[in-house]
């Protein structure tokens, strides 16, 4: 299996959240496109007086060919966490005064399915890849991968109201 | 047979100590984050350098700690990272007089440490790590020519990049102990809690 890594994607957040709405949206958000979604982990932390820490890793896959595929691991890394009482629109509502890191990590996998195994086939997956793939490998699957990230890195900026929420690649993918 | 050494460049080489109360959980912590957060190792637990540690509990004048990270990153180059050059950091940490106290902040109380962290740091540049160019017969002889003219201003260039990214880690310690800092905005600016757990203001 080859992979091609992305570069990885931050967002730090620090102030009162929607959490569970945020939880959703993104759940949401990848199956919409098509994911495979896992939780691989939630980690709860014994409170401090500053509040519980809490840690969760997502793991998202989808097949592209039968040759390529497309993963996206997100870590939430929740520092700080206290339940508040907000009052919108004259409700009251839940809300999560926190301090957030959100990882958002991406790679294409190729010949994920393991079928290459003797060394003959070892050749010719490599000069498969090194020549007729290798242009797609650049222009379109890292491409398109690295887009589908800058949409979720956007989404999840507009659901915490960050000011720097234009997308410029809207129309791209 | 004699194993290999590869040629050395050392690019920064600083400690810090302080004594004073701390919290020590949130120190080993941030300095954790920014090894992830730089590309120097990975959220795998397994994969972090931590060679050593070492807790020694003594009752009178307070635990000692000491633990070694050694850590390893691909050197920068135009399209990924270049073999050529492998850049370390070697971090000594030696806490002495440690004891575990109360402090109140914002009227809630918090447990916290007294004592004196010294943490050291060697960063440095390997030349050649696998030996690609020094283990062979005519590459060897053009080692020289190449690393001390051809390529002596790129050398210098990871030196100095090494160097930076090594003086920003001194600047994150120094903002989470609240020393003199000289630059204008700290590393890790006020994003992990500080040692009195002064860090961000939300409003609620």
């Amino acid at each position: 299996m080859r992979l091609e890594k992305l570069p990885v994607s931050r967002i730090r957040y620090a102030g009162i959240v929607d959490f569970d709405g945020l939880y959703r949206m993104m759940h949401q958000w990848f199956l919409d496109r098509s994911y495979y979604l896992e939780e691989q982990s939630w980690k709860y932390k014994i409170p401090t007086p500053l509040g519980k820490h809490m840690e969760i890793e997502w793991d998202a896959w989808k097949k592209v060919t039968e040759y390529a595929l497309y993963r996206i691991h997100v870590y939430f890394y929740l520092m700080d966490v206290k339940e508040i009482e907000v009052v919108r629109d004259g409700k009251k509502e839940k809300r999560l005064k926190l301090k957030m890191n959100l990882e958002i990590s991406s790679q294409v996998e190729m010949e994920y399915q393991n079928r290459v195994t003797t060394p003959l086939q070892k050749v010719l997956d490599d000069v498969l890849y090194k020549t007729l793939l290798r242009r797609d490998m650049d222009i379109f699957w890292t491409d398109h991968l690295w887009y589908i990230v800058f949409k979720l890195h956007t989404e999840i900026k507009k659901f915490l109201g960050m000011e720097t929420t234009a997308d410029p690649y809207r129309a791209v993918w | 047979m004699v194993p290999y050494i590869p040629h050395t460049i050392e690019a920064a080489r600083y400690r810090v100590k302080h004594l004073d109360y701390f919290h020590m959980r949130n120190l080993y912590f941030m300095m954790h984050e920014w090894f992830i957060e730089e590309g120097w190792a990975t959220r795998v637990d397994y994969d972090f350098g931590e060679k050593f540690y070492l807790h020694r509990e003594h009752a009178k004048r307070g635990d000692e700690i000491w633990f070694w990270w050694r850590l390893t990153k691909g050197a920068p180059g135009q399209s990924g990272p270049n073999p050529f050059y492998e850049w370390h950091l070697d971090l000594d940490c030696h806490v002495v007089l440690l004891t575990e106290v109360e402090v109140v902040h914002e009227g809630e109380k918090f447990k916290a440490n007294y004592g004196e962290p010294e943490i050291k740091v060697r960063a440095y540049i390997l030349v050649d790590p696998k030996g690609t160019w020094q283990k062979k017969i005519i590459l060897k002889d053009m080692y020289d020519v190449f690393t001390k003219r051809v390529w002596k201003a790129e050398l210098q260039s990871q030196r100095i990049q090494l160097y930076r990214e090594a003086y920003r880690l001194q600047e994150a310690i120094k903002t989470y102990m609240k020393l003199q800092l000289y630059l204008p905005e700290p590393e890790m600016a006020k994003w992990y809690p500080r040692k009195d757990f002064t860090d961000y203001d939300v409003k609620t």
